[in-house]
């Protein structure tokens, strides 16, 4: 009878644990554990990034419905419509680098080293590179420049910046040193986030030897892009499929 | 020796058929509370095999050792330490240990009985 007893009570701790056990394993594969001091700065940096991005809906959002507005509003005042498309096609080219453009903003002067070549230092880090250029192109961006020429290149979306031996290729056009890369945006902040002390990239170079400017402009002129502007293969996708 | 191996295959059997879900909040701790509940019925095996097992240390075991590491943890959560590694570390060193003397037992067993 005690034994009996004994063993019911076993069967009974073992049926729950295994009950339990089965509970939490099927429920828990979301990726739900302990939060431990060192998750704590992942998980705030994942619930900063749905904030940014809920952010950056609801402004999606508002944009489309002011312009649904301005559609409502074209069609109530007839013959308007075209004039709003034709500002918008004009926006458009503005965004694809179509057409030259103008602002304030900052003028960067890159060229090789001026030191003598000596047997101790390596000539490669007397040049200016290709990732050299890219970098700064990045950081640019980074900086919010809105829009960026190289020795009077557009920047483009498929512009490429290629190492082609002593020259560098920039939207297929082959570029000796000095490079003066313009960019149009805030002067003070691309000015800041250029040539801080803690930014970095311009400085490595300044460090390496290479010659290296920065300047503020009131004024400066953003070529238009002058190369191939056709699709060959890609189709725009219509909404809804 | 069986039944409790019983007891847990019916128990898995159950839980997948189990209606009700623990809410994620508390998942965490439930966690700990298993791998407490665990070490008891190790324990409880251990002590059967050595003719020492009874009921009422086992019952306040299971529930008692769960209920701590549990409530272990939920205080590490909200004090920022964890805790429950304490927990872990306790149940899992004594899981391996209640284990091999349950293998010694077994082995003893079957030794007398080819002897």
């Amino acid at each position: 009878m005690d034994r009996l007893y004994k063993s019911g009570v076993m069967f009974l701790g073992a049926l729950l644990l295994g009950l339990t056990f089965t509970v939490q394993f099927t429920a828990s594969r979301e990726g739900v554990g302990i939060v431990t001091p060192e998750t704590v700065p992942q998980l705030e940096n994942e619930l900063h990034n749905t904030r940014a991005e809920i952010e950056g809906l609801q402004h999606q959002y508002g944009d489309l419905r002011s312009r649904l507005r301005e559609y409502e509003k074209a069609v109530n005042q007839q013959g308007d419509l075209n004039e709003i498309l034709q500002q918008q096609l004009e926006q458009v080219k503005m965004l694809a680098g179509l057409t030259a453009v103008t602002g304030p903003g900052i003028e960067i002067v890159l060229d090789d080293s001026s030191w003598e070549m000596t047997s101790n230092n390596d000539p490669n880090l007397l040049l200016v590179h290709d990732e050299d250029i890219l970098t700064v192109v990045s950081e640019l961006k980074a900086a919010g420049a809105e829009a960026i020429a190289i020795n009077g290149q557009r920047i483009m979306f498929n512009t490429e910046i290629r190492c082609g031996g002593p020259t560098i290729n920039i939207n297929s056009v082959r570029y000796a040193p000095p490079y003066t890369i313009t960019a149009i945006g805030e002067p003070n902040t691309l000015y800041g986030y250029m040539s801080g002390r803690e930014s970095g990239y311009l400085d490595l170079l300044e460090y390496y030897g290479l010659q290296v400017s920065v300047e503020q402009k009131e004024e400066l002129v953003v070529p238009a892009y002058t190369g191939r502007t056709s699709f060959k293969y890609v189709k725009t996708q219509k909404e809804g499929e | 020796m069986i039944l409790p191996l019983i007891g847990l295959a019916l128990g898995i059997l159950l839980g997948l058929f189990f209606p009700f879900n623990v809410p994620v909040v508390y998942s965490a701790y439930l966690s700990v509370a298993i791998l407490a509940a665990l070490d008891s019925v190790f324990g409880g095996i251990r002590a059967s095999l050595e003719n020492s097992f009874e009921s009422d240390i086992f019952i306040t075991g299971f529930f008692g050792n769960a209920i701590l590491a549990a409530s272990l943890a939920y205080m590490g959560d909200r004090l920022g330490v964890p805790i429950y590694l304490a927990a872990v570390v306790v149940f899992g060193t004594r899981l391996f240990q209640n284990f091999a003397v349950i293998r010694r037992h077994l082995f003893n067993i079957r030794r007398e009985s080819t002897k």
